[in-house]
C-alpha cells in the first residue's frame, strides 16, 4: 500500500515539476511562440508585475487560496513524510477460538490475526515470538549462517519476511526447500494460518566455501 | 514455549496446508518443476522498492515550501511581513522571463520531475534477482553479489584457475578469470559448461547468459 501510494504521489509531483519546468523554459525561451501567441510575447516582462499582485490580492477568494492550498499541501506532506517511518509488525496472532460459536476466521476454525481482547476462549501468540521462533528454526537449517524473520501486516493476512545469510558453499535450492518444507509449513501449522505468504531474501557469506580452503 | 513445537497432528483443512488434495503442495521436494500448478503458473516478478527515502525527501521539501508559503501568507495578513519576503517579491517583480536564471531554474525543475517519474515507474532494488518459487506462497530473491559469489566458486574449482572476478546483471554474468598452465580453449569450454550448469541450478527466474573472459596470469 505504501509502495503504491509513494509511487502515485511521486508521479504526481514529478509530472507537476516536469510540466511546470517545461512551461517556464518555453515561456522564457519563446518556444511555441506561434501556437501560444500572447502568453509568450510577454517574455520581456517581469515574472509577476505589481499590477498582477494587486489584482490578485483584491480578489475576495485570494486569501482563502493563499491559506488553504499551502495548508492542505502541508498536511498531506506531513502525513506522507511520517508514513515512511510507520512499521506494521504483527503484534498478536489469534491461534484458536475454543468457544462453540467459533468459525469466523479464514481457515474456518476461528483463526486469523490482529489485536484480540482478553477473551478466555482465545489462544493468542505474540507475532514477535513467532518470528523469533521461525528465525531460530531457520538458523538450524544446514548451510544457513544467520537469519532474521519478521511478520508484517498485509491484506488479507500476515506476511513473513525472511532475510537469510547462507554459508559460502550452501545451495540456494536446498536452503529454500528447507525453508518452505520445514520452517514455513511448521510455523503456519503451529498458528493454524490458512495462508502465510513468505518473502525470502538470500545472501551468502563472502569468501570461499570450505572445499576450496582444504 | 516455542510455538513451532506445537503438535502437527491436526487433520488437513480443506485447501489448507495439510490437505493432500491441495495442488500447491509439492509432493516431491525436487524443485519448482514439481511444485504444483499453483507455483508453476505464478511468474516471479522483480522486487519493487517502496521508494521510502525519495518519498520522505520529496515530502520534506514540498512540505517545507508549503510551510514557508503559509507563513508568508499569515505574516502578510497580520501585516508583519518579514524583510526576506519583501526581498523575494522584489526579485520576482524585477526579473524578466527571458533571463537566464529563469529558464535554467525551469530546466532544473523539469529534470527533477523527470527523475521523480523515472523513480516512480521503475522497480528499483536492482541488487535483487528474482528466484523461481519453491512453494505456492513464496517469493524469493537473491542478491547479485550472492549469485556472483556462487559462480565464482564454480570457476575457482576448475584446475588452473587462479582467480575470478564476477559481475552479474539480470541478463548477463561476466567472469574475468586469471589462469595458468592450461590450454585456454579447453579451459574456456570447461568453464562455460560448468558455469552454465551452475547458473541453471541457481533457481534464477531469468538465467543470465554466461560470458567467460580468460586472462593468462602475468607470472606464467
Amino acid at each position: 500500500m505504501r509502495r503504491i501510494a509513494n509511487r502515485i504521489l511521486l508521479t504526481v509531483v514529478g509530472l507537476g515539476l516536469l510540466v511546470g519546468g517545461l512551461a517556464v523554459v518555453a515561456r522564457s525561451r519563446g518556444w511555441l511562440h506561434d501556437q501560444l501567441g500572447d502568453l509568450l510575447r510577454t517574455r520581456d516582462k517581469p515574472l509577476i508585475t505589481p499590477s498582477q499582485t494587486e489584482r490578485l490580492t483584491d480578489e475576495s477568494w485570494w486569501w482563502w487560496v493563499a491559506f488553504g492550498v499551502p495548508g492542505l499541501l502541508l498536511v498531506i506532506c506531513l502525513w506522507w513524510f511520517f508514513a515512511q517511518f510507520r512499521r506494521r509488525p504483527v503484534r498478536v496472532i489469534r491461534v484458536a477460538d475454543t468457544s462453540e460459536d467459533a468459525g469466523g476466521g479464514p481457515s474456518g476454525l476461528g483463526t486469523g490475526f490482529g489485536l484480540v481482547g482478553d477473551d478466555a476462549d482465545t489462544i493468542t501468540v505474540s507475532g514477535y515470538a513467532l518470528a523469533d521462533a521461525i528465525a531460530d528454526d531457520l538458523a538450524r537449517i544446514p548451510g544457513v549462517e544467520s537469519a532474521h524473520a519478521q511478520l508484517v501486516v498485509r491484506r488479507p493476512g500476515p506476511k513473513l519476511k525472511l532475510a537469510i545469510r547462507t554459508e559460502a558453499g550452501a545451495e540456494p535450492r536446498d536452503v529454500l526447500l528447507a525453508v518452505q518444507d520445514e520452517v514455513v509449513e511448521h510455523g503456519r501449522d503451529a498458528v493454524e494460518l490458512h495462508r502465510l505468504p513468505v518473502e525470502v531474501e538470500l545472501r551468502n557469506a563472502g569468501g570461499l566455501p570450505r572445499r576450496h580452503l582444504q | 514455549m516455542n510455538v513451532l513445537d506445537a503438535p502437527l497432528d491436526k487433520p488437513g483443512q480443506p485447501g489448507g496446508p495439510g490437505d493432500p488434495a491441495d495442488p500447491g503442495q509439492p509432493d516431491d521436494p525436487n524443485g519448482p518443476a514439481e511444485a504444483g500448478p499453483g507455483a508453476v503458473a505464478r511468474k516471479p516478478r522483480r522486487a519493487w522498492s517502496p521508494r521510502g527515502f525519495v518519498a520522505a525527501l520529496t515530502a520534506l521539501v514540498l512540505g517545507g515550501a508549503a510551510g514557508v508559503l503559509l507563513y508568508f501568507g499569515i505574516a502578510a495578513r497580520l501585516e508583519r511581513t518579514p524583510q526576506w519576503a519583501y526581498d523575494t517579491l522584489d526579485w520576482v517583480q524585477t526579473h524578466k522571463w527571458s533571463e537566464q536564471s529563469v529558464w535554467v531554474g525551469g530546466a532544473i525543475a523539469a529534470v527533477l520531475g523527470l527523475w521523480l517519474l523515472v523513480l516512480a515507474w521503475t522497480p528499483g532494488r536492482r541488487h535483487l534477482l528474482p528466484l523461481q518459487p519453491v512453494g505456492p506462497d513464496m517469493t524469493a530473491y537473491m542478491t547479485r553479489r550472492t549469485a556472483g559469489n556462487l559462480l565464482r566458486h564454480t570457476a575457482l574449482s576448475s584446475t588452473g584457475v587462479l582467480d575470478a572476478r564476477v559481475r552479474v546483471t539480470r541478463r548477463k554474468a561476466v567472469l574475468r578469470v586469471d589462469y595458468h598452465f592450461r590450454d585456454p580453449d579447453e579451459l574456456h569450454d570447461e568453464l562455460e559448461t560448468a558455469l552454465r550448469a551452475r547458473a541453471d541450478a541457481l533457481l534464477l527466474a531469468r538465467v543470465p547468459r554466461v560470458d567467460v573472459r580468460l586472462q593468462p596470469s602475468s607470472g606464467r
